[in-house]
């Protein structure tokens, strides 16, 4: 692949109509929110935050244009977007930026779930430390499991530089969970 | 250039606690959130939403066979309708028309995945490497799609700060207190929209803050300045779906 977006640039997608507001909501308001839980909207701030992404999503809407790119990538793309101004907001706040777990010590094997949100509550912090375009194709990939070309799609961004960020992210990942740092 | 391996999907060099951790990153809302984020979403467009489901929408997700998902059963007689809530409510109540102009056509449930398709995100660890790839939306052609035209959404000022530990004054809790005023308090919500104004001029809500504001001002009878703004917004804004919304609200109240 050498031009960024060369597998982005197939024929001409068949005419696809724009869907209503309602079935965007009912699409994907699920994944929004939990997108934003991922990207490092705090608990209770996700409705509001929600709330305003789908306001704009409604405002946008009309300017969608199914030949340029997937309904789906729209409206992660909002999505990031949101998340990022939301992080900006929040940035001088005196308080954890991402949400923390309780970090009371569970008896090995008692609560596999708990586990794994209190190892979430690290893994946010190294998110939450990494800069946004590296959290941001981590969450999108890993988490979200976008394909990389719609991840590039979504953050307007050329595939090769999100691989290139995807590496980054994992390796700042890989070195906070190799390190043996406590939760 | 092929994809990478996902984390999850087989790096048998994967640490444990990274393994646990991904497992752990948070899921989709719970019936209820879902429910009333819908019904605040409701209030703050003045238009009605379709009823919340407790079941997936078959049509709208992609359900990896690897999660389980598609063998959920839907949970009959949860649908609901949600209406009302409070909220920021740009909607012109009794505004006629543009519930079926800008959601016309069908209306599919709200889905809130059930319980049982989350659980089987929380595999053991010690499990073999699970595929552990959320649902996602379903988009055909996704994959070919090109740069899409992202909304540009711009910030605040960063000065635009709360004292330390207060609740920071966002955009939608500004414009939801001028709503709230604008029926019975016009000069108020007038207020609180300028403030919104100068506090975020560059923010995400800037056309639903100048919507309650010729609201207001049509309702303190400065039928002048109403127009005067909604020329403006509609110079401004030419293809914004709250146009329409807005003239008839100049044409119902006459401007007075």
């Amino acid at each position: 692949m050498s031009l960024p977006h060369a597998a982005l640039q197939g024929p001409a997608q068949e005419a696809r109509s724009v869907p209503n507001f309602d079935a965007i909501f009912a699409g994907y308001s699920r994944f929004a929110w939990r997108a934003f839980a991922r990207l490092g909207v705090q608990s209770r701030d996700l409705p509001d935050v929600c709330q305003e992404m789908f306001l704009v999503v409604h405002r946008k809407l009309p300017e969608f244009d199914p030949g340029r790119g997937s309904l789906r990538a729209w409206v992660y793309g909002i999505c990031v977007r949101v998340a990022s101004d939301y992080r900006r907001r929040h940035s001088n706040r005196r308080e954890a930026p991402l949400d923390q777990q309780p970090s009371l010590a569970v008896p090995a094997g008692q609560d596999a779930a708990l586990q794994d949100r209190r190892a979430w509550s690290k893994l946010a912090r190294v998110l939450g430390e990494l800069d946004a375009p590296k959290r941001e194709v981590f969450v999108l990939y890993e988490l979200e499991a976008l394909p990389m070309a719609e991840v590039a799609a979504v953050l307007q961004c050329p595939v090769q530089t999100a691989y290139a960020r995807l590496h980054a992210a994992r390796r700042a990942v890989l070195a906070a969970f190799a390190s043996g740092e406590p939760t | 250039m092929s994809s990478p391996r996902r984390l999850l999907e087989g790096d048998a060099a994967l640490p444990a606690e990274l393994a646990s951790a991904l497992r752990g990153a948070p899921g989709e809302p719970g019936l209820e959130q879902l429910r009333e984020l819908a019904g605040s979403l409701s209030a703050a467009l003045g238009v009605p939403l379709p009823p919340v489901a407790a079941a997936p929408a078959a049509a709208t997700v992609v359900a990896p066979a690897a999660f389980g998902v598609a063998a959920a059963k839907p949970l009959a007689g949860l649908g609901v309708w949600v209406l009302g809530g409070v909220a920021l409510g740009v909607g012109l109540s009794g505004v006629a028309g543009y519930g079926s102009a800008a959601f016309g056509g069908p209306t599919p449930a709200i889905s809130a995945r059930p319980a049982a398709a989350q659980a089987v995100r929380r595999a053991p660890a010690s499990a073999a490497p699970a595929v552990t790839a959320p649902p996602l939306p379903v988009e055909a052609s996704t994959a070919q799609a090109r740069a899409p035209a992202v909304a540009s959404v711009a910030s605040e000022p960063a000065a635009a700060e709360a004292a330390p530990g207060a609740l920071p004054e966002t955009e939608l809790s500004l414009l939801r207190h001028a709503r709230a005023a604008v029926a019975s308090n016009p000069a108020e919500a007038l207020r609180l929209s300028s403030r919104h104004a100068e506090r975020f001029p560059s923010g995400l809500l800037a056309q639903e803050r100048e919507v309650i504001a010729i609201d207001a001002l049509v309702r303190l009878g400065r039928g002048d300045e109403a127009r005067a703004r909604t020329a403006r917004f509609i110079e401004q804004y030419s293809g914004s779906v709250h146009v329409p919304r807005l003239r008839e609200l100049l044409t119902r109240r006459g401007g007075q």
